[in-house]
């Protein structure tokens, strides 16, 4: 069967890619002009150049003769790109992929959406699929589009007639060839970080491989109309900043911010950021999200055969790549020593077991 | 003799007792003295023996006069005249084959007609001698050979004109200049401006030692002939940067490079090795032990040098790379409608530093000027070797020591020796899972164990075992001579230098010196364990008594087990030779483990990074070219502005006036559009301010709601 995935160079579209190959589908790849295409190696894939927020004749070629659509494209992004962009691209961009994927006469669409549409707890409650995907108010401007996304989906599908399903991974970290992302942005963050700080609350963290299968799983055996969860462990901050301190073997976390202690940071780090022109490592946006509890239950999609790896494989294929990537400064990569673990998935992985 | 010396070129002072020409009878006219001083020095018999049984015309002659003027008729370059006076004896006796070289240097970053032919022109070469034989001007940046200097030379690898490097014979025609930061400019600051890269002040005089450079040109290219120009030489305090002319009517000529600075320091009255790069070049080519002087050796009357004070402030901003480059277009002394600076700025800041400076009267303020630059560059330096470390540059220089020297034993006795340590470091208390350390003497003898589950095999072939020491932590540079190969090519003999940053890091706080040391290594090769034996012959800046060791990888069921052992003393800055730890109790020992530590974890850590194929290099590279520095600072006094200026409308009560937007005035400052109303940037900031103090409000309130 001939599919199409969108944002076929990001962190989730790539992954999505590899398991479609793997799985003997027919793929096609949409990318933009300026993408860099090596995230797709070798892969027997074909790539059509549009751009998801220009509707027009080029995303409906891109869409024609697929059985299915797969919409990863979308920024995920707390600090560079404006509340428009963001929006520009989550709703704008889903708007013209249904419309085409409706012109096209293509029968499902898998939109990835976000876990963050159905927000979070203060106390460690998992959160499911039931609760309506509203934005409160002061939420970081990515969270506010992807929920404007996901309902918009949803309503287009119904206007459509459009048989759309959506998928909302946690914090999904792995090795790509993208923009770092804020996600495997939060594990350099700690490694660089030499005061070893965590702070309260705690996330879903998967790996991209496994968000991949589940976007499959959904396409294959969701139905239409409904949204996934695709996660893995609930953890807290600190096990997640112990566990990375474990595998790359740096310090463990010795003092766990405070909310004013961690927006002053991130304060001083947008600062830093706009004297040097790099990145900022966090921004008062996510500072504000610390204490929150983003845990959720994927037991939905366990029905549809989900079955993600625990939080620590995700963690050990994500060092592993990140330790001897360019995202790691020579400076940090001279303090990690890596687990015994981290060499062991490297051998397999070498080796193919 | 030294192994980075090569092969000597063909100086005079090799074949006969050289001889210095020190013409100053005020009755000769300029020309008359050069004829004299070729004769005294002996010009026409060195040609003769260069010649062999070529004819004259066949012999390929490049002169090199200095070029470093920055006004017509400027004491600091070479007089035109004279060059074209010499190509004319030259002709006169056959040898028609003479051309002028030269190339830019640093000042074409920041000032036009800097290009080699502009500047000849303006300085006043005609093309044309007296005589009106035609001549050339080549430039020396030109046809380039990058394999003349040999491994072990700090300028391995670098470039050179094939011109200058196969000339018959290479003359330079020096000046006699003071200088601010060296006492005085004569032959061998000369000969380093024949190296191609236009910034040579960076590339050759601040990132390299001159004097390393020098003798590596003296090495592989020599100056078979050196004039010095001081018919009217550049004295007083402001050296090159405003010189002074003085009337002395002399000319230096002989064939010994050495000898023609030596002489023409003794006639400014100054003591030759003052020069840094003197001092280093005769540390291996010692002046002449025999020698003939024709003429005065007194010094010149009425000249004047550079203050001590001076001479010290001046080195110290130069070590500042950064800053010394940004105010050089700001002091030099120039003539602006020749010479126009680049950036509008510098030539404002020019017109009102470099008149003010060159008045002695203020010479302590540029002394205590240069000391701030001098001592901001110091800081930031120091803040690179702790907390920034790949903004620090990379190190290069020679060998500094001559394994020919050593007997043929000295491998076995090496190894030999070095397994002396073992018994003692695997037998120290040990004080971490990895490391056991003690001290003999006030030495320490480490023994620092890992594993890593990294297949042997996989590993020696991503880590080249021979260059262990190149990945050991801070590193910062060196040079590596293999001496001998096995039958399969691997090296197993070889000779090395290194610098590392001072160990530990924060001893540079305490002006701790890098650990600059020169070894002998042996490297042995077995199916299941490589090994690489190093120890310390010398320490070129007294900065370790011991640097021995033994780096071990063998083979293990479950991957590649480490062992360095060693013992080590390196010289402590005296703050801590004075207030040493040792007298309080504890302290030492938790310094000391914390050191060794420290610096092997991170060596282990760079070990795993080159299997992951990682670069681990610290620091820039030592060629890197680097932006002009006003270039680099625009942008940053730009954004000041622009984040001021609201401020200073707001105080000011009125409305901003600039130029039309985006144009840059006469002062390279673009000016951004017009604001609608003089309170926009400052609502901005309002409301910046104000989503600040409102977070920040949130977060306090969240954090006391938690702790209810």
């Amino acid at each position: 069967m001939q599919v199409l995935v969108t944002g076929a160079t990001g962190l989730i579209g790539m992954h999505i890619v590899r398991a479609l190959v793997e799985a003997g589908y027919d793929v096609r790849c949409l990318v933009r002009a300026s993408s860099r295409r090596d995230a797709l190696g070798k892969l027997p894939v074909a790539c059509v150049v549009a751009d998801v927020t220009q509707p027009g004749a080029d995303l409906e070629a891109a869409c024609r003769g697929c059985g299915v659509v797969f919409h990863t494209a979308a920024h995920f992004a707390y600090t560079g790109f404006s509340t428009t962009e963001l929006h520009q691209t989550a709703v704008a961009g889903t708007d013209a992929v249904l419309n085409a994927c409706a012109r096209q006469n293509v029968r499902k669409v898998v939109v990835t959406s976000s876990s963050v549409v159905f927000g979070y707890t203060r106390d460690g409650t998992l959160v499911h699929e039931a609760r309506a995907p509203v934005a409160a108010s002061g939420e970081p401007a990515y969270v506010t589009a992807k929920v404007a996304q996901h309902r918009h989906a949803l309503r287009l599908a119904g206007q459509l007639k459009l048989d759309v399903r959506l998928a909302c991974p946690t914090m999904t970290i792995g090795p790509t060839t993208a923009r770092l992302g804020p996600s495997n942005g939060a594990i350099v963050s700690y490694l660089s970080d030499p005061f070893g700080n965590s702070y309260p609350g705690g996330c879903n963290i998967v790996a991209a491989r496994d968000v991949a299968v589940g976007h499959l799983a959904i396409a294959e055996r969701g139905s239409a109309g409904e949204s996934y969860l695709l996660g893995s462990g609930n953890v807290t901050w600190q096990q997640i900043h112990r566990m990375i301190a474990e595998l790359a073997g740096v310090a463990s976390p010795r003092l766990q911010l405070t909310h004013t202690a961690a927006y002053l940071a991130a304060t001083g780090e947008e600062i830093r950021a706009a004297v040097t022109g790099r990145t900022p490592l966090s921004t008062r946006e996510q500072a504000g999200m610390v204490g929150r509890f983003y845990w959720y239950s994927h037991d939905k999609a366990t029905e549809l055969g989900y079955s993600p790896a625990p939080v620590r494989n995700a963690m050990v294929e994500t060092l592993s790549w990140l330790a001897a990537s360019p995202h790691i400064s020579r400076e940090i990569r001279t303090r990690m020593h890596l687990s015994p673990e981290i060499y062991r998935f490297r051998t397999a992985t070498e080796t193919g077991a | 003799m030294e192994l980075s010396r090569g092969v000597i070129g063909l100086a005079g002072g090799d074949l006969e007792i050289p001889t210095v020409a020190i013409v100053d009878d005020r009755s000769l006219s300029a020309a008359e003295k050069l004829a004299r001083a070729l004769d005294g020095a002996g010009l026409w018999s060195l040609l003769r023996r260069v010649r062999r049984d070529r004819k004259p015309a066949d012999l390929r002659i490049v002169i090199k006069p200095e070029l470093g003027g920055f006004a017509i008729g400027s004491p600091t370059a070479t007089d035109p005249r004279l060059v074209e006076d010499l190509l004319d004896l030259l002709h006169d006796q056959g040898f028609s084959d003479a051309a002028v070289v030269g190339t830019c240097d640093s000042s074409a970053a920041w000032a036009e007609n800097r290009d080699l032919h502009a500047l000849a022109e303006l300085l006043g070469y005609r093309y044309e001698t007296g005589k009106g034989r035609a001549y050339d001007i080549l430039d020396l940046a030109d046809d380039l050979a990058f394999d003349a200097f040999p491994s072990g030379c700090v300028l391995h690898g670098c470039a050179i004109s094939r011109l200058w490097l196969n000339a018959d014979c290479r003359i330079v025609f020096s000046k006699s200049r003071s200088d601010e930061a060296a006492g005085y400019a004569l032959c061998l600051d000369t000969l380093i401006d024949v190296l191609p890269l236009t910034d040579k002040d960076s590339h050759y005089r601040r990132r390299r030692d001159p004097g390393d450079v020098a003798l590596a040109l003296h090495d592989v290219t020599p100056a078979q002939f050196c004039l010095i120009d001081g018919i009217v030489a550049a004295h007083g305090a402001g050296g090159r940067r405003a010189p002074a002319a003085i009337d002395t009517g002399t000319l230096i000529a002989t064939s010994d490079i050495i000898l023609a600075d030596y002489v023409g320091a003794l006639k400014m009255g100054l003591d030759p090795t003052v020069s840094p790069t003197f001092a280093r070049v005769t540390r291996y080519y010692p002046v002449a032990q025999r020698y003939i002087i024709k003429g005065s050796l007194a010094p010149w009357p009425k000249w004047q040098n550079v203050a001590p004070t001076a001479l010290e402030a001046t080195k110290l901003r130069q070590r500042a790379e950064w800053l010394d480059q940004l105010v050089e277009p700001w002091l030099q002394c120039l003539d602006p409608e020749l010479f126009p600076l680049r950036h509008p700025l510098n030539a404002r800041l020019n017109s009102a530093l470099a008149p003010f400076f060159a008045d002695t009267s203020n010479a302590w303020l540029l002394d205590i000027l240069n000391g701030l630059l001098g001592s901001i560059g110091q800081a930031i330096e120091v803040y690179r070797t702790i907390l920034d470390k790949d903004a620090l540059r990379q190190s290069v220089m020679p060998l500094g020591l001559d394994p020919a020297t050593l007997p043929h034993s000295a491998p076995a006795t090496l190894v030999e020796g070095l397994l002396q340590l073992e018994p003692a470091a695997a037998a120290a208390p040990r004080v971490s899972p990895e490391l056991c350390w003690r001290n003999i003497g006030e030495s320490v003898v480490f023994r620092y164990v890992r594993s890593l589950p990294i297949d042997f095999d996989l590993f020696t072939r991503r880590v080249d075992i021979a260059r262990t020491i190149q990945f050991m932590n801070d590193y910062l540079g060196g040079v590596l001579v293999v001496l001998a190969h096995d039958g399969a090519g691997r090296p197993v003999y070889q000779a090395e230098r290194n610098v590392y940053l001072p160990q530990p890091n924060y001893l540079v706080l305490y002006q701790g010196k890098p650990i600059d040391v020169s070894k002998l290594e042996v490297v042995q090769y077995e199916v299941d364990r490589h090994r690489l034996f190093w120890k310390t012959i010398k320490s070129e800046n007294c900065s370790a008594t011991y640097d021995d060791g033994i780096a071990t990888f063998e083979r293990t069921p479950d991957g590649t087990r480490i062992v360095f052992t060693g013992q080590q003393q390196f010289t402590l800055p005296p703050f801590w030779q004075v207030f040493d730890p040792k007298f309080i109790p504890g302290l030492k020992p938790k310094l000391v483990t914390h050191a060794y530590q420290t610096f092997f974890d991170r060596t282990i850590a760079n070990l795993e990074a080159l299997v992951e194929g990682r670069e681990i290099r610290i620091g820039k590279p030592v060629d890197e070219p680097s932006t002009p520095p006003i270039e680099l600072l625009m942008p940053w006094i730009q954004r000041l502005l622009e984040m001021g200026a609201p401020v200073l409308t707001q105080l000011a009560g009125q409305q901003r006036t600039g130029g039309p937007s985006g144009e840059t005035d006469t002062d390279g400052f673009t000016h951004i559009g017009p604001t609608k109303n003089s309170s926009t940037d400052a609502e901005l900031w309002g409301a910046e301010l104000s989503r600040f103090v409102e977070g920040l409000n949130q977060a306090i309130t969240r954090d006391l709601m938690r702790q209810q």
